[in-house]
């Protein structure tokens, strides 16, 4: 579920064009480092969750990082 | 009035965009001011602190203005980029009519991103180092509003942030002036912007005693050359002015508001915060001012006073007005509505003296009931605005370390 939440983050704040492929990393979908700092520490104050540094590289896909939200028990708003 | 200085190229203010406690554009500032209705009001941002009143800005939607990029924004680049793309689409500036590589951008500020750094100081204090937000230094360091201008707009010519204090958004004026008459730049964004009514800076500058602390009556606490006033009230905002050569603006069919005609700047070289008692430096830089401009004490029909509502500060200014310009011409403070916007204020004055060419009108200084007996005789615009033909106005900035800047702008 963090899957679907994470590309329309992308596509709405980060501005990353056209349709997402979960299973591509980041540098792939041109997300730079500043960008992913700030989804970084958007994810952590929105769900309260730790994301160290090592989780979100650019080699991350999205769907690992969904991965790891749901694993830290974030949980998505109703 | 011979118009403009010996050899110079002749310069125009060809759009003008703001965002001020008056009015998130520049018609509704313009409106407001004319009316003379003071802005100040409570402002929760300010809740519980010795003074708790500023003059914010009014009617501006930072949401409906940059959708999610506000969230990257501090108020003081959202203020500037706002005012930015207003000024270039009053100037009818199409991408085709101008060289983004020879179009710069000057902008003034004193304070830079002031309630970013304080409220991430905040989060460092009580959560740690890990609630330090990543976009923080972008966000804040003070040259970023002229950066994303030149970002948001794609103008890839020099973009630059001076800083001297309150009479920054003159200086840039100044600067940009020099910019376009040197032939290095063909259009510049030239203005001023500050967001910097937080609880730091409000108790800073009350510490100092510069802030009035008519606490329970804000709307009357800004009262410049009044008799009772006590000091001045924070203000915030933003206004750009696009600035080209005269022939430029008629080759592209375009139109000039005013004339850029003339800058003078100077230091007191004397103190801190205090003017010059005998108001030298302002003098030093009102005389290169007329000079550049290449006008008379008597041609100029109106000054735009930097007075801020501080005891001192008002009646320096006022003794400096009297003995260069006599009690004749015409003096408003249009900070009695808009309180002192800091490093934006010279910009929105500035643009304020543009309408006043434009339009023979000249705001009343809000406030000022009853001049002071410290006021030297001067010709305060009070109560209604007045009506009458401006050819040349002067624009007054100071600043704390003893900056003087001082543009002359005239009708087009």
């Amino acid at each position: 579920m963090f899957v679907e939440y994470l590309i329309s983050l992308l596509g709405r704040v980060y501005k990353v064009p056209g349709t997402i492929d979960p299973t591509v990393s980041f540098q792939q979908l041109e997300v730079d480092s500043l960008s992913l700092a700030e989804l970084g520490a958007q994810l952590e104050e929105d769900f309260g969750v730790e994301i160290d540094d090592e989780q979100l590289t650019g080699e991350t896909t999205v769907a690992e990082l969904a991965g790891q939200l749901e694993a830290d028990g974030a949980v998505l708003p109703a | 009035m011979n118009g403009q200085g010996p050899g110079r190229v002749d310069v125009v203010v060809s759009g003008i965009g703001m965002v001020t406690p008056a009015g998130a554009d520049t018609a509704t500032s313009w409106d407001v001011t004319c009316a003379g209705r003071p802005t100040a009001a409570a402002d929760s941002r300010l809740d519980g602190l010795t003074v708790d009143f500023s003059c914010a800005v009014a009617g501006f939607d930072a949401e409906r203005e940059f959708g999610e990029d506000a969230r990257r924004m501090d108020p003081f680049t959202m203020y500037a980029v706002t005012a930015a793309r207003a000024a270039v689409a009053d100037a009818g500036l199409a991408a085709g009519d101008r060289d983004p590589n020879r179009t710069a951008v000057v902008l003034g500020t004193a304070v830079g991103g002031q309630s970013t750094w304080e409220a991430q100081g905040v989060r460092l204090q009580q959560r740690g180092s890990r609630a330090v937000h990543p976009m923080t230094v972008p966000k804040a360091i003070g040259n970023i509003a002229a950066g994303t201008i030149a970002i948001d707009l794609g103008l890839n010519g020099p973009s630059l942030t001076v800083s001297t204090a309150c009479a920054a958004g003159t200086t840039a004026l100044g600067m940009a002036l020099d910019l376009l008459r040197s032939g290095r730049c063909d259009v510049v964004l030239a203005g001023g912007t500050e967001a910097a009514v937080t609880p730091l800076v409000c108790t800073a500058f009350d510490r100092l005693k510069a802030l009035s602390r008519r606490v329970g009556e804000p709307s009357a606490a800004s009262r410049p050359f009044d008799v009772r006033r006590d000091g001045f009230v924070l203000g915030e905002g933003a206004a750009v002015l696009v600035l080209e050569r005269a022939d430029d603006v008629r080759a592209r069919g375009g139109r000039a508001r005013a004339r850029l005609l003339g800058y003078g700047a100077s230091s007191d070289a004397h103190h801190l915060t205090a003017p010059d008692p005998d108001g030298r430096g302002a003098r030093l830089a009102l005389r290169e001012a007329l000079a550049d401009a290449g006008v008379g004490v008597a041609d100029v029909a109106c000054v735009n006073a930097h007075a801020t509502g501080t005891p001192q500060g008002d009646a320096v200014e006022a003794r400096l007005i009297a003995d260069m310009f006599g009690p004749r011409t015409a003096v408003t403070s249009t900070k009695g509505v808009t309180g002192h916007m800091l490093g934006a204020t010279g910009a929105v004055e500035a643009a304020f003296s543009v309408l006043s060419v434009e339009q023979g009108l000249i705001p009343p200084t809000a406030n000022c009931a009853e001049p002071g007996g410290d006021i030297a005789e001067i010709d305060i615009v009070r109560g209604t605005a007045r009506r009458t033909p401006v050819p040349v106005a002067v624009s007054n900035s100071f600043g704390f370390g003893g900056h003087n800047a001082i543009v002359v702008l005239a009708a087009a």
